[in-house]
């Protein structure tokens, strides 16, 4: 494997935060090839490998395209960058490093960088994995789901409870220090102890971050037309709270702190620096592959979801777009609240420089510290408690509504005057 | 014109009978319209509302031309009259404009309660009663059955009573004779004192008020300076004239006249029904008998569903006044629901009505709470304190005795209903009175109720259980004791003064159950658990719970879900505003109703 060009350590120099924002990237790859589709996954994918290869020259294509007509974002250094899906795990090294070398022609790793590529653990081997490590991938994320073979195979998955051990365990021997799961819960007739199951497995690989999602029944998935048939009933939402407030005490006691609604970490630094970007609600991130989003400058766009019509556009010269939109304050708002309040917390001089709002002078807001749903971290940061996370949707959506307090008191002076 | 050439009348008849549509006919047979101006179904009915729900609601009056068969051209006034026990009052002043009146039966239904209220309004005005059997040409007609009905009544012989059909066209020529041959001509001395009767006035906001009136003595002209009676207000005659399809100027009108009268006069409330209208100099001393002021009888709170739209509430409400004078409203406050009106309606459907007019002439988003009566408190001080808002009720250790308003209730229902009735009219604290038989198979019950147990569902009640045969007018009769209570919601322990009702105290403790549970059906749960208490004064009588929601969060780790998620949650936020916030409770408007949802 050759390497590609990699900044020099020496010629980077101290930057301030806000400069840092100006002068790095994120960057997310959407590989949409799965061996099969899982029931439940609503994410672009296609079941034909063979355009595998002429897919990666669309990719390298798009990043060329892209980067020539914005050159502005080229000189930038790429924080992060995330290979997702579909599943990038069937990539060869070779495919890989392809791509990676289209991608740092114009934007170069930055000196700490994470590097994700998100795998199937039925398709890893010791080769392939070596070979993404010697291209600088630093960060594994295992789609394990469950380690129940009857909710596996329920799920539609490829791999076995076995074979996702031992992946995880050949990707140590490999030499990742950076390793995390996904994991699914609320699946239907899941009970306590298939879950409690799953989180003790998963916890005995002491992987280093751990995912788990509450399963979601999107419209256009199988699942989704199981649950219409009546042949699928999903879980109640109280139960689905128990399992999630199983999860959370479960993963607590194993030392895993909650930075997100649906993400755990043994350590700080272990936290998944690429999804806290999209988290922060207002850095950068450039996308390529279809149905991919980048969020660039204020402005949010999408790639056209079909592999057919991404080639089509990138033949004829086009950027396989599919549409953009540019957020308006309210809308910036509205996004920073919900996606800084469900991991990390709001920065509340940010958002009083950003938005011109003291939160904390919101009653709604008191309220809900005082009930224990929101709490000051560090005196800086208004985060949600653990309890806070069941009902991020909630709160968020209690707070949007900013004139609420100003139009009462409004309200009651004009009653007052008449 | 000479006054045997001129014949007033109005139309009577339950609601549905075909009353509108026999004026129709009338207006056609007369050339007073072409069938083709008829775009709408009924030309009287001019407001949609109206023409929705089948039912007059407003006064107006037309004026026809009848070429008779002894070859003079007679004017024909008709005044019609609205059907409805809520406006009582307005029927009898424009009864009191006419010297007779049609009575239509649908001969399909018989007799029913309304006929006879608005028969009795008639016979006490003295008109000549030309009574008129509808729909004769349907196969359910039961023509021999309702003649006798109608005989009974009027006492009069079977070949009196007119057999149409409205619809078919049947009749209508013997009715338009019955008038001219049956009902007396105007009597007036077109040179006495000036009295007009004013039965109805609209607003014109270019005109003000516009005032329907009928000259009952002397002659009015243009520029004349004329005089409101009730209020001594003085005004210029700007112009006058006769209500033909639209309004036709006239120099002057005299007595036996039906017509209209400008007079600069800005807001209806100055032109009241029943007032009489003479010259400033030269004028009646004492007016034409039957005024009254309009009472309102129903109270609600109105208030904006947004606190933003306070102000355009308040316009909207003074605009609708401007065209409804029996409307009060004055502002109040709610912890509950903040800033709004306490309104007083002439009765349920007039509170309907303006609902209905807000919400679709003026775009209003509006919540309104339970409807009370008005309850006259004694306290222990001896002061007299009229109290329109439940949660304005003094505290028990103050109160001496609380009066409050009965009706007399006439319900005419078929026999075999009669036991149905008087279970419901016991549930609802009537006291019966007597019950006469209009023919074997249609009772005639007298109760006597108090008014606040019969202003939410008791005529839908009524209707259910009788299979929409029974039916009810009713007329208030006086302020009597009761044993009431006020009984109070509390939210997580805080009283939310906009579910405050006053109950009789043997139906408290049922209500608060029931409404307790209605309640927890319909506030949505919550991040904590809501507690919903009845109390009587510091008592709690019933407590239901909303158990907490448990988790309220989907969140996927994707891009391109940022977009997604937030327009759901902008649809939160705006569903949000369909609930009230009560401290930290979201309580959605129909809440505020429950009480109406409560079934026996």
């Amino acid at each position: 494997m050759g390497s590609y060009r990699q900044i020099d350590p020496l010629s980077s120099t101290h930057h301030t935060k806000q400069s840092e924002d100006r002068h790095t990237l994120s960057a997310y790859l959407h590989i949409p090839f799965c061996e099969k589709k899982c029931i439940y996954c609503d994410f672009y994918s296609i079941e034909n490998l063979s355009l595998r290869s002429d897919f990666v020259s669309l990719l390298c294509e798009e990043i060329r395209m892209k980067f020539e007509r914005e050159p502005k974002f080229a000189a930038r250094k790429l924080q992060t960058v995330f290979f997702g899906g579909g599943t990038p795990s069937l990539l060869e090294p070779e495919e890989l490093k392809r791509i990676m070398d289209a991608l740092t022609f114009y934007t170069p790793l930055d000196r700490e960088y994470e590097f994700t590529l998100e795998c199937n653990p039925g398709t890893v081997t010791r080769k392939k994995l070596e070979g993404y490590r010697a291209l600088g991938v630093n960060r594994l994320s295992f789609g394990v789901q469950s380690f129940d073979q009857r909710e596996l195979d329920w799920l539609g998955r490829i791999h076995s409870a076995q074979e996702a051990r031992d992946a995880v365990r050949l990707a140590r021997e490999v030499g990742f220090d950076n390793v995390s799961i996904d994991l699914i819960f609320a699946l239907p007739g899941q009970t306590e102890d298939t879950l409690q199951q799953t989180l003790n497995e998963a916890i005995a690989l002491d992987t280093d971050h751990i995912s788990a999602y509450n399963l979601i029944v999107e419209q256009g998935t199988p699942l989704f037309r199981l649950v219409q048939l009546n042949q699928v009933i999903p879980l109640d939402a109280d139960h689905a709270a128990e399992l999630f407030d199983l999860t959370q005490s479960r993963l607590a006691d194993a030392g895993f702190s909650q930075y997100e609604i649906s993400n755990y970490a043994k350590h700080p630094e272990k936290r998944a620096k690429h999804n806290l970007v999209y988290w922060d609600g207002a850095k950068d991130y450039i996308s390529f592959g279809p149905s991919a989003h980048e969020f660039l400058g204020g402005v949010r766009s999408w790639n056209v979801r079909s592999l057919e019509q991404y080639k089509k556009m990138i033949d004829s010269g086009k950027l396989p777009r599919l549409e953009s939109e540019r957020l308006s304050d309210e809308e910036r708002r509205t996004e920073a609240l919900y996606l800084q309040l469900r991991s990390t917390g709001i920065d509340l001089k940010r958002h009083k420089e950003e938005f011109d709002e003291e939160l904390l002078m919101n009653p709604e807001v008191q309220a809900l510290m005082r009930d224990g749903f929101l709490q000051l971290v560090e005196e800086h940061l208004l985060a949600l408690t653990q309890l806070g996370y069941r009902f991020c949707d909630g709160i968020v959506v209690r707070l949007l509504d900013r004139e609420r307090y100003a139009s009462e008191m409004a309200q009651r002076q004009t009653a007052l005057a008449s | 014109m000479a006054l045997d050439h001129i014949r007033n009348f109005c139309i009577i008849a339950h609601i549905d009978h075909g009353k509108s549509t026999l004026a129709d006919k009338l207006l056609l047979e007369t050339n007073t319209i072409q069938a083709r101006e008829m775009t709408n179904n009924q030309v009287l009915d001019d407001m949609d509302l109206e023409q929705e729900r089948g039912i007059t609601i407003k006064l107006h009056a037309i004026q026809m031309k009848y070429l008779a068969p002894d070859g003079i051209e007679y004017t024909y006034n008709m005044v019609d009259t609205p059907g409805h026990v809520d406006f009582t009052y307005e029927v009898s002043r424009s009864l009191a404009a006419c010297e007779g009146a049609i009575l239509v039966v649908d001969a399909t239904q018989g007799v029913e309660a309304q006929t006879i209220a608005n028969l009795y309004l008639a016979i006490d005005a003295g008109l000549e009663i030309v009574p008129v059997l509808n729909k004769v040409d349907l196969q359910s007609a039961m023509i021999d059955e309702v003649s006798q009905q109608i005989i009974e009544l009027l006492g009069c012989k079977k070949e009196d009573i007119i057999k149409a059909s409205a619809k078919a066209g049947i009749g209508i020529h013997d009715v338009l004779e019955a008038v001219r041959l049956r009902v007396p001509p105007p009597s007036g001395d077109v040179n006495a004192p000036l009295r007009c009767l004013i039965f109805d006035s609209v607003f014109d906001s270019y005109r003000g008020s516009i005032v329907y009136m009928r000259v009952m003595e002397g002659t009015i002209k243009e520029g004349d300076e004329i005089m409101f009676m009730s209020n001594k207000n003085r005004y210029r005659v700007e112009e006058l004239g006769t209500l033909k399809m639209g309004r036709e100027k006239k120099s002057q009108l005299s007595a036996g006249d039906v017509g209209y009268l400008i007079a600069g006069v800005r807001n209806v409330k100055d032109t009241r029904v029943g007032d009489t209208v003479t010259h400033f100099r030269n004028g009646v001393a004492t007016a034409i008998e039957g005024f009254k002021e309009s009472k309102p009888m129903v109270f609600a709170g109105v208030y904006p569903q947004s606190a933003e739209d306070f102000a355009e509430l308040r316009d909207s409400l003074d605009r609708l006044s401007l065209n409804d004078s029996s409307l009060v409203y004055e502002p109040e406050s709610s912890v509950a629901l903040g800033f709004g009106f306490r309104c007083g309606f002439l009765g349920l459907l007039h509170m309907e009505i303006i609902q209905e007019r807000l919400d679709r002439e003026f775009n209003q988003n509006i919540v309104t709470t339970v409807p009370n009566v008005e309850f006259r408190v004694t306290t222990t001080s001896g002061e007299i304190i009229l109290v329109d808002n439940p949660s304005a009720m003094p505290e028990p250790s103050r109160i001496a005795k609380i009066e409050e308003p009965y009706i007399k209730a006439q319900i005419i229902v078929p026999s075999e209903y009669v036991g149905a009735i008087m279970q419901l009219a016991n549930d609802r604290r009537g006291t019966y009175k007597t019950t006469s038989y209009l023919d074997p198979t249609r009772a005639d019950i007298h109760y006597e109720f108090p008014l606040s147990e019969i202003i939410f569902d008791f005529y839908d009640k009524l209707k259910s259980i009788s299979r929409g045969y029974a039916s009810l007018d009713y007329e208030f009769i006086e302020n009597r004791e009761s044993d009431l209570v006020k009984l109070d919601i509390l939210l997580n322990g805080d009283p939310v003064d906009a579910f405050s009702t006053i109950v009789h105290s043997e139906k408290a403790f049922e209500w608060g159950k029931k409404l307790c549970a209605k309640l927890r059906e319909l506030i949505p749960r919550h991040m904590f658990e809501v507690a919903i208490q009845a109390a009587i004064g510091n008592k709690i009588i019933a407590r239901e719970t909303v158990r907490a929601m448990r988790k309220d969060v989907t969140a996927k780790c994707y891009g391109g879900d940022i977009s997604r998620k937030r327009k759901l949650l902008e649809k939160q936020k705006e569903g949000k505003k369909r609930m009230k916030q009560v401290g930290r409770i979201e309580v959605p408007q129909e809440a505020f109703l429950a009480v109406l949802q409560i079934t026996d």
